[in-house]
């Protein structure tokens, strides 16, 4: 039997197991060995969730791989092109993502995966990472509006980049990860030193977030009050960890149901929504050039 | 989409955000005549600006050769190919600007140059536009084969095509002397401003991950001194200084001079609507087909004009002031054969004569026999 769908005493998918007690009964009662043998392996396969649970679980691994993940029902969400803000892409690359949730009572964590033939995590002139990211309304009884919040409707948004992932994995990349050839005669590093060059990337010096040197977590999270007002959290608690499997991304995006002031503060028991985007890297996607969803419910299991 | 009035396209036109012009607007002349391409400003820029990792590609100020020479490669083709040729009618451009023919979707109508296109900064250096075939000799302008130099920096645009482009506004432009910069805090490296540039004057830092372009030498200019590429130019053919308001006209502003009075400075491409603020005094041995392509309808009157220059003390005197001082000059007067260069207060910073004194020597040198190589 495939271990996608093997049960333990912790799985949370008591519903799914009694669908396929009754069910696989019923198929046996009329189809021979091999006809139930193949049965099982779909009737097994648990009913399409109608909304997205975050189920209890022990432990929470970091590892999109890991079976407490993979065993878990996929929530699929449809992705609809960004075209309400310019500028927008030409056409929808991703049309589909799955996502799994778990919680621990202390964080939350979100699976995601969807499809994609190109691995893209470098992070250079015209080459674009491959990203997913998780909205959630700042208040989580609040309707806030699903265009990256509004006025006095933040949302928080938890953006994981395959670039950032990258910099976890291999150390911060950079134009010789981009251009292994290049060469570069005199660069101010070995002149002066690390600290003293710091001056030559304003980026650096000015914090900017895309310029950090030394990430550790490939989530960041941020803070927006509508299109184009995205800004990194002072207070960075959202972490991650992504993996190409060649046939496209599973990440995992995992923060605390309590994250701390202006992010989002969840508990067990109670229905937020949630709202979804992907960017395929390859086809040019950043920004605004992205696919998108609509908010849906998030039962957060007591 | 906001109605706003572009000058050099004689007409309003559409922009993302209302007009707001800035308090002063910084400004350049770059002569063409004078360049030879010793890319003395590219390695002062590059020295100063962009030596860091990352930017190693970066020419925030370039010198190409027109017609095969770009950086990017094929920057004013691309250019070009997007908007179609450019029309204009009574000295109104009829055609559409980079923001009024943006496809569905976009704010700007733009591309995006790959690392290919950036790889070549000094493609087709000194190529002339066709064969010179043996015994050719050139005896009247403009030339029938021909080259010319195309110094170029960030236009720091009245209305720049990489602010509208930027979905987060990190993109601003300073209300107190019109310097267009990117802000390096704010940038999330989705390089819409680089697509969006049509004069490719926005760079994407491959190490920083941000988009990064020309800041004028804003740290100069606030303490009154023009740009590192215009000071150490050792051909003198530029000056920096402040434009005046499209309805004002100052006389004796360099810049309100040659741009609005004697109008021998022009913008290049003026019809992507940018409202460029660098402008380009056209190289009279170019064919004017060319020249009114690259500089709009204006091209005849300005070459016809410079020509004149030796029997124009008031041009003449000017153009002698450029690469006189390393301040910014403000305003200047011509008066019995000399050019004086003011400050803001008023205050004189360089005379120059408009006539150097010489002297010249017998071809023939009596003393030692000899013929002299050089007898001024």
């Amino acid at each position: 039997m495939t271990s996608e769908h093997e049960q333990t005493p912790d799985a949370p998918q008591a519903v799914s197991r009694r669908s396929f007690l009754t069910k696989a009964a019923g198929a046996a009662a009329v189809g021979t060995t091999l006809a139930v043998g193949i049965g099982l392996r779909e009737l097994t396969r648990p009913e399409p969730p109608t909304h997205l649970v975050a189920h209890r679980a022990g432990t929470i691994p970091l590892d999109p791989e890991d079976r407490a993940w993979t065993r878990l029902a996929k929530w699929p969400v449809p992705m609809l092109l960004q075209n309400l803000a310019t500028p927008f892409a030409p056409e929808l690359v991703v049309p589909e993502i799955s996502v799994r949730a778990l919680h621990n009572g202390d964080q939350i964590a979100f699976h995601i995966e969807w499809e994609d033939a190109g691995e893209d995590a470098i992070d250079a002139m015209a080459r674009f990472r491959d990203a997913v990211a998780v909205q959630l309304p700042v208040d989580p009884a609040a309707n806030a509006a699903v265009t990256m919040g509004a006025t006095n409707q933040p949302v928080h948004i938890m953006q994981w980049r395959a670039a950032w992932q990258a910099d976890v994995d291999l150390g911060r990349r950079g134009v010789k990860d981009a251009f292994p050839n290049m060469y570069h005669d005199a660069p101010p590093e070995a002149l002066m030193g690390e600290e003293a060059a710091r001056q030559f990337y304003p980026a650096v010096v000015a914090g900017n977030p895309m310029a950090r040197r030394d990430r550790t977590s490939p989530v960041d999270d941020l803070i927006a009050v509508g299109f184009g007002s995205l800004t990194t959290h002072e207070e960075q608690t959202a972490n991650g960890r992504g993996v190409f499997t060649g046939k496209g991304w599973r990440v995992v995006i995992i923060t605390p149901l309590q994250p701390g002031a202006d992010k989002t503060r969840l508990s067990p028991g109670i229905t937020t929504s949630i709202a979804f985007a992907v960017w395929n890297g390859g086809a040019g996607n950043r920004g605004a050039r992205k696919q998108w969803a609509n908010w849906s419910p998030l039962e957060i299991e007591t | 989409m906001a109605d706003v009035f572009n000058w050099q396209l004689g007409r309003d036109m559409q922009y993302p955000y209302q007009a707001e012009r800035p308090a002063r607007q910084i400004a350049w002349i770059f002569d063409t005549n004078k360049c030879i391409a010793c890319q003395t400003c590219t390695v002062a820029c590059k020295s100063t600006w962009t030596s860091g990792t990352g930017q190693e590609y970066m020419l925030w100020n370039n010198v190409e050769t027109k017609p095969f020479g770009f950086f990017p490669t094929g920057w004013d083709v691309e250019l070009l190919n997007l908007l179609g040729p450019a029309k204009w009618e009574g000295g109104v451009s009829t055609g559409n600007t980079v923001f009024e023919s943006a496809p569905a979707g976009e704010r700007v109508n733009g591309w995006l140059p790959t690392s290919e296109h950036w790889a070549h900064p000094n493609i087709g250096e000194d190529e002339p536009s066709g064969p010179v075939e043996r015994g050719t000799y050139i005896d009247k302008l403009p030339h029938d084969t021909w080259f010319s130099y195309l110094a170029r920096i960030c236009n720091h645009c009245t209305y720049p095509a990489c602010l509208a482009a930027c979905p987060r506004q990190a993109i601003y432009k300073r209300p107190e002397d019109g310097i267009v910069l990117v802000d390096q805090e704010r940038c999330r490296g989705y390089q819409e401003c680089v697509a969006a540039c049509p004069y490719k004057k926005v760079m994407f830092n491959n190490e920083s991950r941000v988009s990064e372009k020309c800041i004028a030498c804003f740290p100069k200019i606030e303490q009154g001194i023009q740009p590192q590429c215009v000071t150490s130019c050792i051909g003198r053919i530029r000056i920096a200084s402040f434009i005046s308001a499209p309805e004002t006209v100052n006389p004796q502003s360099p810049i309100d001079f040659l741009v609005k009075v004697r109008k021998v400075a022009l913008p290049l491409y003026p019809q992507a609507g940018t409202e460029p603020n660098v402008y380009y005094i056209p190289p009279i041995h170019a064919p004017r087909e060319y020249l009114r392509q690259m500089f709009g309808p204006n091209v005849d009157e300005a070459v016809e004009t410079y020509q004149q220059i030796a029997a124009d003390d008031e041009l003449l005197g000017l153009m002698m002031l450029f690469g006189s001082t390393e301040r910014i000059m403000h305003s200047f007067a011509v008066k019995d054969g000399i050019a004086t260069g003011y400050d803001e207060d008023g205050t004189e910073l360089v005379s120059v004569p408009l006539r150097e004194p010489t002297f010249i020597r017998e071809y023939f040198d009596e003393v030692h026999n000899t013929y002299r190589q050089n007898i001024t």
